[in-house]
């Protein structure tokens, strides 16, 4: 009996930080419907921002407290609702979704210059050194400072929440978005008190965990992930339900620690907080379609006729060809790893560019493709390429399956539980890539050729890219793409119209999927080896900003955003005095792309029509240049009021 | 790839290290006995080399000119020339790729940036401060050297192009130290250059011309854990033991298991940990429960090391031995665990390189004072021996090769070193054969500083147990 | 046709339908009207399923669609258009109607092409010079009428319609009603939802009037406008001849 207490309180201690995380982000989850990926970063930059003062500059700790958490932190949070996110009200889960992880790299790249991660960092515990006895283990007075503090947040918030002016208003928004959102987007003061209140909690979470953790700047952003299952217990709504998450997963893992046998416990543990997220996600209702669409200021790409796109297809080849015959082995490979990532970036533009879908998987379907790759067939045949796209569609299609009725943030959520669950069970198993965690993977021969060589693979890679392209673009064209965009546009209409979304929805995550896979061979392919470390679930979220910032739903914006990543290792090594560039960059692609949603190679388009124009002046039909009318839906009560 | 390769690749990376440090293998493949001479120790090494049993010879020449000494391993120098000078008559110029009349190139390709700044940085240092320390002898037969040094970025594909652009460029490869080094094992193979580097991937190590100080072997020591046995008889019928959950840290405590196990080991807990694990109090509280009395750290990072040494402190658990494997020998552990540490054990195969042992045995000044030459501040960790030891054994291959520098010729004066611990720098182990080194000294954890403990002030303990290749 | 019997629903404390029973037959224009925040718009999303109501039951055609999904309903040949514009902007107005004329022919068993079908809605509706613009870039009013067609495209029996004369001028209003007249004709049952009450009495047969979520007037329009509760709700605002 005991025991069970002992783990019992163990967990509530290590269930109160998950709760006081996951509160934060419900926080600003609800009032502002964006869910903040970047929270953890905050909360790590306010522990960093606090080590400073009091270690390094000798201030008390009362007043550090202070400063970090009624000032700096409230002061940032605001800031980024000032700037950022004011506009995204109301936008979708991939664009906010893009904007925060880029806010997280900006982050990351923040402190990895002012604190050099090389240094061991650690800040004494709160009350440090005074334990206490309960049933049979020692809870450290830090350990009871953080349930206490939870506690007393979680009943602060409801006070707050329920009795002020500013928490009602706020909580408007919790009881009916619907209704909320019919009134427009929440008044600025309101969001950004929201704002800064969720950046205060974060802080908050990160001065109480940093003792326990270590001053680790990657560990301490991504500790937040425990809490996101917390957070999806109470609905993203719910506080109290969100206390109550944390705290069973808490002590959930204390207790299977406690009690499972070696062998067992090892496949669970690390498995519990995805379990834990997909179950919960799996048990949400299904989610009512919303009506109400949101402002639509970006213009619609043109598309490209077959003809256009198999000129440029053929002259994309063309290119190739002489590029391969003239570059050196080493410049080679990098184009090579461009390509291959355009061609990812291609599955997603299908995906999320064209059907709106979140996947924050990506990479675990190029992981499954490269597997295929490499151990079917003798690990070199053309076969394998074949099973590499159709293992990886049919992984995507079991991925999307459970997940299917959700929509939006949630759908987001599985598949990001889905890439957690597939690394902890399916990439660190040895059977897959084995004890050294790597895996060889071979080039194929086609019809008696062989493309082992750098320069026919470097082709082959091209070619499959521009069929692949022509291919997509032939979609678009046709009556599938036509259901993905209105897919995307209003999924409620497209209810009412009669068409069952899921089968729609299913059938592109398969096929984005294997799309994925087949770029799969081909980056397993260059590589000659892959490693359980190509595939992290982080790995899909940075190709999605990319591919945002890069101009997600053309072959156009693939092509970019693709070559650029193969790139930035060449631009990295020129500018060795910064580390952290790619974060700073990703950070402020990030920003540029709250500015202009379609990506910076949106402009192309329309400046290539425009030249056009101006090169054949009787031309007619091209919608290109022209401003479009934002087509604002009217704000219905306030405009029929006029009525009465 | 910079980019993609953050935050959980950075924790895994700690993790993957731990299982690169804790594989400092010791052990044999001949059978133990207890007063084993050096024969039976060469035997097992492969060798019919007399190998130093105490410091300060080394197994090779020393410092400054040569002698006409016999390492009894075959390198005959019949001449009291100076290796140094250019001889008489020229030293042939050009001789392989890397090699000119002046200069000998080496190549070097570690991860220096990635979501961990400066992660093998020690490496590149390492190799620079041997190659800096040979130069200022005056270099070999009137060639300097030069080391060029890549950053792979933690990338496979960064690793794979670099590697190739230095097969072309240079005689050999010094030091290089990346967790993708299998990336270009194939033309490493091919083009039979020496690879005088510790390798972390299967395939890498199993290339006849990579020379890798202490290369790893499936199975485990028994040397330690024989120790262990003798020294705490009760205690390892109850054994916890933890390890990361990386599929090398898996793999590299299962063999430890197989060998602890094989002399009468029983594990009552075990548990793989993931990269962001940081609360082990649950796992304190449960071994505690269960009555362990030896914890056996397997394959963590430094990190993980002082967070469990600190949730035992908080708990006020005590067991009868808390020992770390190979990465515990870190400062930064220290740092972190403050007196939480103290009664550690470690049990390691390289002497105490970061200056505890600099005044017993001098070659740890010697690569200190040169580290401090290249980098000054910079703390040297196990890269830096890996890539300085490396050093050594190139540079005395390429001593007994003569001016007719060649990478085949190089390759097999490497071989008849045979038995090689860089002056008690590191236990002996044959990179040449890559039989596994089957001593190890102990380490504990007194008033905050590592010191030795039951194991000769100067050397290693061999005559533990040999290697259980299981 | 459709039925829906005191349909309550309930946001908090606070009820956005009480009580609500409305009909619509068919060959007939039902309108249906009242100030903002009556509940008209929740109504239509109940009919259509977007909404599950706390009380009271939807018929259509006979059978009871309360437990029914939109998609399953709207295969019942229910169409809607919506109050805030559903367009799927990115299209043109071609081909927003084409791609529900595309997926009717997925569910229905009909041999019509959905192109020439696409076509004939364009041009019955009025859009046939715009039909290549994207929706995007049309001016409201344009953009409520490809909603029009493209719930059209279905070929529903029932037809519901918010506010679908919003941002018409007047000549164009006069064409909307004259179409709409003419689906009625056709046998098509048309619950509509305009504040343009002069449209909304000229064309329709029956009339319902919300207000706070409950019926408060139901009748011809003649009736209906001389109904002191209805001019007591629209308080001080002329109600048309």
């Amino acid at each position: 009996m005991t025991a069970f207490l002992a783990y019992t309180v163990i967990g509530i201690a290590t269930g109160c930080i998950y709760a006081l995380t996951a509160s934060g982000l419900v926080v600003t989850y609800t009032t502002s419907g964006i869910f903040n990926f970047a929270h953890g970063a905050i909360g790590m930059l306010m522990a960093f921002t606090y080590w400073q003062l009091t270690v390094q500059n000798g201030w008390p700790q009362w007043l550090a407290l202070i400063a970090v958490l009624l000032v700096i932190a409230p002061a940032l949070g605001a800031l980024i609702q000032r700037t950022l996110m004011r506009r995204l009200y109301g936008a979708s889960i991939s664009t906010t979704l893009v904007i925060t992880l880029g806010l997280l790299l900006a982050f990351i790249g923040v402190a990895t210059v002012f604190w050099d991660p090389g240094e061991p960092r650690s800040l004494p515990e709160f009350f440090a050194g005074n334990r206490v006895k309960v049933f049979s283990i020692f809870v450290s007075y830090h350990q009871i400072t953080m349930i206490t503090v939870a506690v007393l947040v979680a009943v602060l918030l409801r006070l707050f929440l329920f009795r002020t002016r500013i928490g009602t208003a706020m909580r408007a928004v919790v009881d009916d978005p619907e209704l909320a959102s019919l009134n427009g987007a929440a008044p600025d003061r309101v969001a950004m008190v929201s704002w800064a209140l969720g950046a205060a909690l974060a802080g908050l979470a990160g001065i109480l965990l940093a003792p326990l953790v270590s001053l680790d700047i990657i560990l301490l952003t991504l500790l937040v992930i425990n809490g996101y299952a917390a957070a999806m217990v109470g609905r993203l709504k719910s506080l109290p339900l969100t206390f109550a998450g944390g705290l069973a997963l808490g002590l959930a893992e204390a207790h299977a620690i406690g009690n499972l046998p070696p062998n067992i416990l090892n496949i669970a543990k690390p498995a519990l907080p995805i379990f834990f997220l997909y179950a919960v996600l799996l048990a949400l209702p299904q989610a009512r379609l919303r009506v109400g669409r949101v402002v639509n200021t970006h213009r619609a790409p043109r598309v490209a006729s077959l003809r256009e796109s198999l000129v440029a297809g053929a002259g994309f080849v063309a290119v190739a060809a002489i590029l391969a015959s003239v570059l050196s082995p080493g410049d080679l490979f990098t184009a090579g790893q461009g390509i291959v990532f355009a061609l990812i970036m291609l599955s997603l533009v299908l995906l999320t560019g064209y059907a709106g879908q979140v996947s924050l998987a990506q990479m675990t379907f190029v992981g499954v493709g490269a597997f295929a790759m490499g151990k079917f067939f003798g690990g070199g045949s053309f076969l394998g390429i074949i099973a590499a796209t159709v293992l990886a569609g049919i992984a995507g299609a079991i991925a999307a399956l459970p997940a299917i009725r959700l929509q939006g943030l949630y759908l987001a959520l599985s598949t990001l539980a889905f890439a957690q669950g597939m690394s902890q069970v399916f990439f660190k198993n040895t059977n897959v890539f084995g004890f050294g965690g790597r895996l060889e993977v071979k080039r194929p021969d086609i019809l008696g050729v062989s493309f082992r060589g750098d320069r026919a693979f470097f082709v082959l890679l091209c070619v499959t890219f521009a069929l692949c392209g022509i291919g997509v673009l032939a979609l678009r064209r046709g009556p599938f793409g036509r259901r993905l965009i209105a897919m995307r546009e209003s999924p409620a209409a497209c209810a009412t119209l009669g068409l069952n979304l899921t089968m729609t929805k299913l059938a592109v995550f398969s096929l984005s999927s294997a799309m994925a896979g087949l770029a799969g061979a081909f980056y397993g392919g260059l590589r000659g080896q892959v490693g359980l470390n190509d595939f992290e679930m982080l790995q899909s979220l940075v190709l999605l900003l990319l591919v945002s910032v890069a101009g997600i739903n053309t072959v156009t914006g693939a092509l970019m955003g693709g070559l650029t990543f193969g790139l930035f290792p060449k631009i990295q090594r020129s500018l060795p005095g910064i580390p952290s560039l790619s974060f700073l960059g990703a950070g402020l692609g990030a920003v540029a792309l709250g500015r202009n949603p379609n990506g910076w190679t949106s402009d192309v388009g329309p400046r290539i029509a425009r030249l056009r124009k101006m090169l054949r002046p009787g031309d007619s039909g091209t919608q290109d240049g022209r401003e479009p009318e934002p087509n604002v839906a009217p704000a219905p009560e306030a405009v029929s009021s006029a009525q009465r | 790839m910079v980019l993609t390769t953050t935050a959980c690749g950075a924790r895994l990376t700690d993790q993957q290290l731990t299982a690169v440090r804790s594989g400092n293998s010791t052990g044999s493949g001949a059978a133990a006995g207890d007063g084993s001479t050096d024969t039976t120790l060469a035997d097992a090494l492969g060798t019919d080399a007399t190998v130093p049993g105490s410091s300060g010879t080394g197994s090779g020449a020393g410092a400054g000119n040569t002698t006409a000494t016999t390492s009894g391993s075959g390198n005959v120098k019949g001449t009291t020339t100076n290796v140094h000078a250019m001889p008489a008559g020229g030293n042939g110029g050009a001789t392989d790729v890397g090699v000119s009349a002046t200069t000998v190139t080496l190549g070097n390709v570690s991860t220096l940036t990635g979501p961990v700044p400066g992660l093998f940085a020690g490496a590149t240092v390492g190799a620079q401060a041997a190659v800096a320390y040979e130069n200022s002898l005056g270099g070999l037969f009137g060639r300097k050297f030069k080391l060029d040094a890549r950053d792979d970025q933690f990338d496979t594909g960064q690793n794979r192009s670099q590697t190739i652009d230095l097969i072309g460029k240079a005689l050999g490869f010094l030091g290089s130290f990346s967790l993708y080094d299998e990336a270009a094992a194939d033309q490493i193979k091919q083009a039979n250059l020496p690879d005088v580097s510790h390798a972390l991937g299967e395939a890498r190590l199993n290339i006849p011309n990579n020379f890798s100080i202490q290369a790893s072997a499936k199975g485990g020591p028994l040397g330690p854990f024989n120790y262990l046995k003798q020294k705490y008889p009760d205690a390892i019928k109850a054994v916890g033991s933890i390890y990361s959950d990386i599929p090398s840290a898996v793999a590299l405590h299962q063999g430890y298991k197989r060998a602890a196990v094989s002399v009468g080991y029983q594990y009552k807990y075990e548990r793989g940990i993931g990269a962001t694990e940081t609360d082990f109090t649950s796992d304190v509280v449960r071994m505690r429960d269960l009555g362990v009395k030896l914890i056996y750290l397997t394959s963590v990072d430094d990190k993980t090391a002082a967070r469990f040494a600190k949730a035992m402190k908080s708990q006020g658990f005590k067991p009868t031995a808390f020992v770390v494997n190979g990465s515990g020998y870190d400062a930064d552990v220290l740092a972190l665990a403050g007196d939480a540490a103290e009664g550690m054990l470690v049990t390691s195969s390289s002497s105490m390189y970061g200056g505890e042992d600099a005044g017993v045995i001098p070659e740890v000044a010697l690569m200190d004072k040169w580290v401090n030459n290249v980098k000054p501040g910079f703390k040297s960790d196990i890269f830096t021996a890996y890539a300085w030891a490396g050093g050594r054994l190139l540079f005395q291959a390429m001593e007994n090769v003569g001016p007719k520098l060649t990478r085949p010729a190089v390759n097999e004066a490497i071989r008849k070193i045979g038995v090689f611990d860089d002056f008690g720098l590191f236990a002996p182990s044959n990179p040449g054969t890559k039989a596994p080194a089957p001593c190890f000294i102990v380490l504990k954890v007194v008033g905050g500083k590592f010191t030795r403990f039951d194991s000769p002030p100067a050397a290693f303990r061999c005559a533990d147990g040999p290697w259980f290749f299981g | 046709m459709l039925s829906a019997e005191t349909v309550d629903v309930k946001f908090g404390v606070t009820y956005a339908l009480s009580e609500a029973t409305v009909e619509a037959h068919e060959a007939q224009v039902t309108g249906l009207i009242g100030p903002n925040g009556a509940g008209k718009t929740t109504l239509f999303n109940v009919i259509t399923g977007l909404q599950a109501p706390t009380r009271g039951r939807v018929t259509i055609d006979g059978e009871d669609v309360t437990n029914l999904k939109p998609h399953i309903r709207a295969r019942k040949r229910v169409a809607r258009t919506f109050q805030r514009l559903e367009v799927f902007g990115s299209l043109t107005a071609r081909e927003n109607i084409l791609v529900a004329c595309e997926i009717r022919n997925q569910w229905d068993s009909t041999s019509e092409d959905p192109r020439t079908v696409a076509d004939e809605i364009l041009d019955r509706v009025g859009l046939r010079e715009v039909g290549n613009q994207p929706v995007d870039a049309m001016p409201t009013g344009l953009a409520r009428l490809v909603e029009l067609g493209r719930a059209l495209a279905i070929r529903p029996k029932l037809l519901l319609l918010d506010e679908p004369g919003s941002g018409l001028d007047s000549s164009e209003t006069l064409g909307l009603g004259q179409l709409l007249t003419e689906l009625a004709e056709d046998g098509m049952a048309i619950l509509l939802v305009e504040h343009d009450v002069e449209l909304v009495m000229r064309i329709s047969k029956e009339i319902y009037v919300l207000d706070f979520g409950r019926v408060i007037a139901h009748g011809t329009p003649g009736e209906v406008k001389d109904n002191a509760d209805v001019q007591a709700a629209y308080l001080g605002a002329e109600v048309p001849a």
